[in-house]
């Protein structure tokens, strides 16, 4: 269980996503980069292995 | 304004370096449909292949890990398509009562001015035919369904409507369909009806599977 205490805008959490449930309308979603992710999971402000909290740099 | 083509060539394209999509050649009929279920059949046995998932005479074939020479599935999916048979999968029959028009109907006049029907036929003809479950789809649950009479056709909408409730019946092209949650739409809204299409709690989430089938009821029509 994950509770937001606030957000900056368009702050995503995005987890390794879902296989196997396309078939049922269920989209995988999740980070884009798989490869990416786990690495990611080193630097500061991750989750865990597997769940990284994604704030954009806003232009 | 665009139209669903009626007969497509076979086409074979990678999305990504994580799916492959074989589109069949032919009509959006259940002919070639219950040969794309046949095809999904086969295919989800090959190695490498995660899941098989059926579109409108379209199948998406994803896979465990990019491989190393994906278009060798081509010449694969080809004779797999060559030999498919139609599988002729009957499951069970739900009725949905639609109420037309009115405020769950806000494009039925649309489909009024584009079709040159009016109200009571368009209903009518939706209403006449066992609609066959194609596929699932767009979002959790949502089932695209063959049978629609092709003079009820019209165009997907120019500007999507952003926000429609759950279980809003519409028409995009020469299909008709019931959206299983609230979301953006392209299609023409003419009704709606209340169906749970899905429930994460259960093994098979999807209520509806290919080959289920939906009969529309008239439950009232407002003006």
């Amino acid at each position: 269980m994950i509770e937001i205490l606030s957000s900056a805008a368009l702050s995503t959490v995005q987890d390794q996503g879902r296989d196997g449930y396309l078939r049922y309308g269920v989209g995988t979603s999740g980070a884009m980069d798989r490869i990416a992710l786990p690495l990611l999971s080193k630097f500061p402000y991750s989750l865990s292995e597997s769940v990284f909290w994604r704030t954009p740099r806003l232009p | 304004m665009t139209q669903d083509k009626l007969s497509e060539p076979l086409r074979i394209s990678l999305l990504g370096t994580t799916a492959i999509l074989f589109e069949a050649p032919g009509l959006l009929d259940l002919h070639n449909q219950r040969r794309i279920w046949s095809l999904a059949r086969e295919a989800e046995t090959w190695p490498g292949i995660r899941e098989a998932i059926p579109g409108m005479t379209n199948l998406m074939l994803t896979f465990d890990r990019p491989p190393k020479d994906p278009m060798s599935l081509d010449a694969a999916l080809r004779e797999a398509w060559n030999a498919a048979g139609e599988l002729a999968l009957e499951g069970k029959l739900v009725e949905l009562p639609v109420s037309y028009g009115g405020e769950f109907g806000p494009h039925l006049h649309d489909v009024v001015a584009y079709t040159g029907l009016s109200v009571d036929e368009i209903i009518e003809l939706h209403v006449a035919p066992l609609y066959t479950v194609y596929a699932l789809g767009s979002h959790p649950g949502y089932c695209y369904l063959g049978g629609m009479d092709p003079k009820l056709t019209v165009p997907r909408r120019k500007t999507p409507v952003l926000s429609l409730p759950g279980g809003s019946v519409s028409i995009g092209g020469v299909q008709t369909g019931v959206s299983a949650s609230a979301g953006p739409s392209g299609w023409n809204t003419i009704g709606r009806t209340a169906m749970s299409f899905f429930d994460h709690e259960r093994a098979e989430p999807a209520v509806l599977a290919p080959g289920d089938m939906i009969r529309f009821r008239v439950e009232r029509v407002l003006a």
